[in-house]
């Protein structure tokens, strides 16, 4: 229980995904403002980095690869399109035979002279797309999307449920088609081709729309779907925030594009106007849904220095653009540098050293080398629930002992791999004969968690309880041990799907 | 389902409009000089995230109820599943058809939500998110609503039976192409970039005649997809709603018929009050 004693960054643990999309937007921003090709493969460079560096092994995460090619494919396209369609320039590379297309597309004339500025130049716009693009992927691989769900905010509450449902759900149509095909089979149908929609994919939708209104009755007895009686004057308030700026963000929209033939109030005033007032409005709308958030990611120093370093980067890039030759260099001429630009890249490598890696290097599983509480090779919730416990221990000596807060996989690890602990040496004395299995039963339904506690002092709470159990079910990612929630899982909704 | 009032509407029609600015900007907006017409996309790509939020949080503003919840989820669910089954397949998009079908059953609200719901969840699953995303999610939206805004009776009689499969068909093919059209649209400026500099023949003139842009992008439209592309999709469309169109309007209307009861329980009643049993008052002993 060093856990004080040890640096924070070297505890493993998943950054709040807003982090993770904060600095690619940055790095999106910075991108959009340059067409220098050094500072676009300055960005590919960090980004590819950081990502490699700290992508966890999640299915999201392992996509990068297709983002990459994407770019890669927009930037050749790009050039593609640009040999195509009349390359001409100063410095000519090579001539290829100029053909006029009949008819009504007539004015168009294909190939002809390629010149080394037109390639330039349509490579570099196609990679500040592609980067672009590199970094929206770089922050798919690194947030984690189910966790961006629960912290969205309240008043798209119910959307963020909506695509929960379908993400869980999507798994059990499988398991459905499975179950319907059987069927058919012990029906002895030999039906083919066309038929196979009416005899499989018929059943698999109904089946698919049943379990959804089953689904609803369960999410009605765990709260969901009610809303707070809000008043009248609250809800004018919000519909003509949002309705306002609405209109201003498109106003606004109009106002940046076409400077020169709008007054200046239609531009950026208009949009920050609106940007303003749609927040207020979402945070207006949002009172009415009332929820208890089970496990909140933090937002701790990691996280501010990398939402830091994406506005530190935007700041620079900003005043990099008083000299347009480094942002938008000649096509011919060795892009030149300056010190703001440079500024804005080391600040975006930033994240990729400071952060500590979303999960634990695997150590080997021999008897000696496991995990122990508060090693920096923890997993996340492992040290969480350790920190919970050793907070816990001032309030009550015997809670750490029966594990209240330590998750069941992990209690059954430690009692299976790590025997020398000092929490099992107690256990130990408490209950020699016991089974790692029967062990790992008994942490499963721990006797007294604080949870158990509070039902039992409030009867109200167990409502609460049971929905937010649930709902952190629904949004359990993938690769999270949730088995301890199973329990309140009805089958017909199936949980996760697993 | 999702109930559409007038604020909800009104809302819905400005964010229709801007979009579709959003989507036709090269057309019209006119830009001089090309000082910012390169970061046009970038703004649109910032800003129309935040407009589908408003209208979204305006219309779960009353709440949502549980079965509407649920049965988006689903739909989202075999609509991300769908999605992926046709795109190896040379533009045989089978994302649609289905989206058809619920707008015109659940209405233009639902529609709406299950076009964005829909696209999200798939990128979430299979496609992956990318700055394409926000405008594919409104396109699909306005399909869904679309085919919820489609009439349900003409010349005094209800649509239905093979009537109204056609007439969902005829629409299908028409989205398939519209879908293509402005998908292009958002892309159009980015693949060509603008005329000043570096552009093509086909490349958009910032702030130029209206006709012209227009002439230039039917050019890339025609030479870039209609003909495989959004042909493929309207095919797909058609199949797929001339095959399962009946038997998955009449599953949906099922559910919907399952699911529309709304309990509307009053609880600020005063709570009975249970008077302690009266003693029973002992029998009058019989007189003799």
């Amino acid at each position: 229980m060093d856990l004080k004693t040890r640096s924070p960054r070297r505890l493993a643990r998943p950054l709040h995904p807003g982090a993770w999309w904060g600095w690619a937007l940055g790095c999106a921003v910075v991108a959009t403002r340059t067409t220098n090709p050094l500072l676009l493969g300055g960005l590919v460079l960090i980004i590819v980095y950081t990502v490699l560096h700290r992508r966890s092994t999640a299915p999201w995460a392992l996509a990068f690869r297709l983002y990459v090619y994407l770019a890669i494919f927009i930037v050749l396209m790009r050039m593609g399109l640009r040999i195509v369609f009349s390359a001409a320039g100063p410095t000519v590379l090579f001539n290829l035979p100029t053909w006029t297309l009949p008819g009504p597309l007539s004015a168009i004339r294909l190939f002809g002279p390629v010149s080394a500025e037109a390639l330039i130049v349509a490579a570099t716009a196609g990679a500040q797309l592609g980067v672009m693009i590199l970094a929206i992927g770089a922050a798919n691989a690194l947030a984690n999307p189910k966790r961006l769900l629960a912290a969205v905010p309240g008043a798209l509450y119910e959307w963020g449920t909506v695509v929960v449902i379908a993400l869980s759900v999507f798994p059990q149509l499988a398991e459905s088609l499975v179950r319907v095909r059987r069927a058919r089979q012990l029906r002895a149908e030999t039906g083919k081709g066309v038929h196979l929609i009416r005899y499989i994919a018929m059943p698999v939708l109904s089946d698919a729309l049943d379990r959804s209104l089953l689904l609803a009755g369960a999410m009605d007895s765990r709260g969901y779907g009610r809303s707070l009686a809000v008043s009248g004057t609250a809800r004018g308030w919000t519909s003509v925030l949002l309705l306002g700026s609405t209109i201003a963000l498109s106003i606004g929209a109009y106002g940046l594009l076409a400077p020169s033939s709008t007054p200046l109030w239609m531009g950026l005033p208009m949009v920050v106007g609106g940007l303003v007032g749609g927040l207020a409005g979402l945070r207006l709308s949002g009172r009415r849904v009332q929820r208890s958030r089970y496990r909140p990611d933090p937002m701790a120093l990691p996280e501010w220095l990398v939402l830091g370093s994406a506005i530190a980067a935007t700041i620079a890039i900003v005043l990099a653009g008083a000299a347009p030759l480094v942002m938008y260099p000649l096509a011919m001429t060795w892009p030149p540098l300056s010190l703001p630009t440079l500024i804005a890249l080391a600040t975006l490598m930033l994240p990729s050293l400071v952060t500590p890696p979303p999960e634990p290097v695997k150590h080997g599983l021999e008897h000696g080398h496991g995990v122990e509480p508060g090693d920096g090779s923890a997993s996340r919730e492992h040290n969480k629930f350790t920190c919970c416990a050793e907070a816990k221990e001032t309030v009550d000596e015997r809670s750490e002992e029966h594990g209240s807060g330590v998750p069941p996989s992990h209690a059954a690890f430690h009692s299976v791999q790590d025997p020398d602990t000092p929490i099992d040496k107690e256990r130990h004395q408490d209950r020699p004969h016991v089974s790692p299995n029967r062990k790992a039963f008994r942490f499963a339904n721990p006797p007294d968690t604080p949870i158990d506690k509070q039902e039992h002092q409030n009867g109200d709470a167990s409502r609460e309880q049971s929905k937010f159990t649930c709902y952190a079910e629904a949004k359990e990612t993938v690769d999270e041990r949730s088995e301890e929630h199973r329990p309140h899982v009805p089958a017909s909704q199936g949980g996760d799907g697993r | 389902m999702v109930r559409v009032g007038w604020r909800s509407a009104l809302l819905l029609a400005i964010v229709t409009i801007a979009g579709a600015g959003m989507f036709a900007w090269p057309l019209f907006i006119p830009t001089q000089g090309g000082d910012t017409g390169g970061q046009a996309p970038f703004i649109f790509i910032a800003l129309l995230p935040m407009l589908i939020f408003l209208v979204l949080a305006q219309l779960s503003e009353k709440g949502m109820d549980t079965k509407t919840l649920a049965i988006l989820g689903v739909l989202s669910a075999i609509n991300a599943v769908l999605r992926p089954l046709g795109a190896g397949t040379n533009g045989f998009e089978t994302v649609f058809f289905l989206l058809i079908l619920a707008g015109r059953v659940f209405g233009p609200g639902f529609g709406f939500v299950l076009g964005c719901t829909s696209i999200f969840a798939s990128a979430l699953l299979t496609a992956g998110v990318g700055p394409w995303l926000p405008f594919q999610m409104l396109a699909a939206a306005w399909i869904g609503m679309g085919a919820g805004l489609l009439p349900r009776r003409a010349f005094g009689r209800l649509i239905a039976g093979k009537v109204e499969v056609v007439m969902l068909i005829v629409y299908g093919i028409l989205v398939a192409y519209l879908y293509g059209a402005v998908m292009n649209l958002w892309f159009w400026p980015f693949v060509t970039g603008p005329a000043m500099g570096e552009g093509t023949d086909l490349s958009y003139i910032p702030g130029g005649p209206l006709l012209e842009n227009l002439r230039r992008f039917l050019a890339f439209t025609l030479i870039t997809s209609t003909a495989v592309w959004d042909t493929g999709r309207a095919i797909a469309n058609t199949v797929m709603l001339a095959l399962v169109g009946a038997p998955v309007l009449a599953a949906l209307r099922r559910t919907q018929k399952q699911s529309n009861f709304t309990p509307n329980p009053v609880f600020d009643l005063p709570t009975p009050v249970f008077d302690p049993p009266t003693p029973v008052a002992p029998l009058p002993t019989p007189t003799p």
